[in-house]
């Protein structure tokens, strides 16, 4: 199997409905599905929240155990999330981005059908009942993809790096 | 501009909220208290290519950041 070419299109994730919602509007979310790959192999897939308000790219350290990611090898810094300040541990780490038209797929998401890259993921040394397991940011999934938001059109549209550049109006 | 219809998980997770909940093929397949706890199950139960979220509880404030 071949890796689909880019672009691809994620549909928003309703993790709320509209009746469960005090403004009574559903919660939708950007989630893609994604794999981390260590030296002790791949780890469970995640639903992971696009997040362009983060600087790094995270993850929970059962991610990191399953990887088979040693931590202490990481560079340790401390970050402000969710009001709280949180120790992580920064790995050179592969990324596995897995195809929305393949999540229903047995192995939709093995390295001949999905996006892998080098990056650097920050793992928190302990995040009890996290929001999310992965959250992609700015380093690690916005300087890899041109990612275009919609809640309009309810997806997200990952693409080539230097898709933007085509768009932007002569500065 | 067309939209496209999300994927609709809010009734799969309410039954399961505070949980880690295991999701294949539109079905939740295994629940667990932690992720480390749902990974194991699904490993002792060979279930592979699941995709693994938490359901939040009715009473938690909405996330809008996590800053």
């Amino acid at each position: 199997m071949m890796v689909r070419p880019l672009p691809w299109a994620f549909p928003y994730v309703m993790e709320r409905a509209p009746e469960r919602h005090p403004l009574g509007r559903a919660v939708l979310r950007p989630i893609v599905e994604a794999r981390v790959v260590g030296p002790g192999g791949e780890s469970s897939k995640y639903a992971a929240l696009i997040d362009s308000g983060s600087d790094y790219t995270l993850a929970a350290p059962i991610v990191a155990m399953e990887a088979g990611i040693d931590l202490r090898n990481g560079r340790p810094t401390t970050l402000q999330v969710g009001g709280a300040a949180r120790d992580i541990w920064v790995v050179d780490a592969t990324l596995r981005l897995c195809d929305p038209t393949l999540s229903d797929v047995d192995g939709g998401c093995a390295p001949g059908n999905a996006i892998e890259w080098q990056t650097e993921v920050g793992f928190f040394e302990r995040w009890h009942e996290p929001p999310f397991p992965m959250i992609l940011g700015q380093v690690g999934f916005f300087d890899v993809f041109t990612v275009t938001l919609s809640r309009f059109t309810q997806a997200v549209l990952v693409d080539e790096i230097g898709r933007l550049e085509t768009r932007l109006p002569n500065l | 501009m067309e939209k496209l219809a999300p994927v609709a998980l809010a009734e799969l997770l309410e039954p399961h909220a505070g949980l880690w909940v295991a999701i294949k093929r539109g079905q939740v397949v295994e629940v667990a208290e932690n992720p480390g706890l749902l990974s194991m199950r699904l490993q002792e139960r060979q279930i592979r290519d699941a995709t693994i979220i938490r359901a939040p509880r009715p009473e938690e404030p909405e996330l809008v950041g996590l800053g």
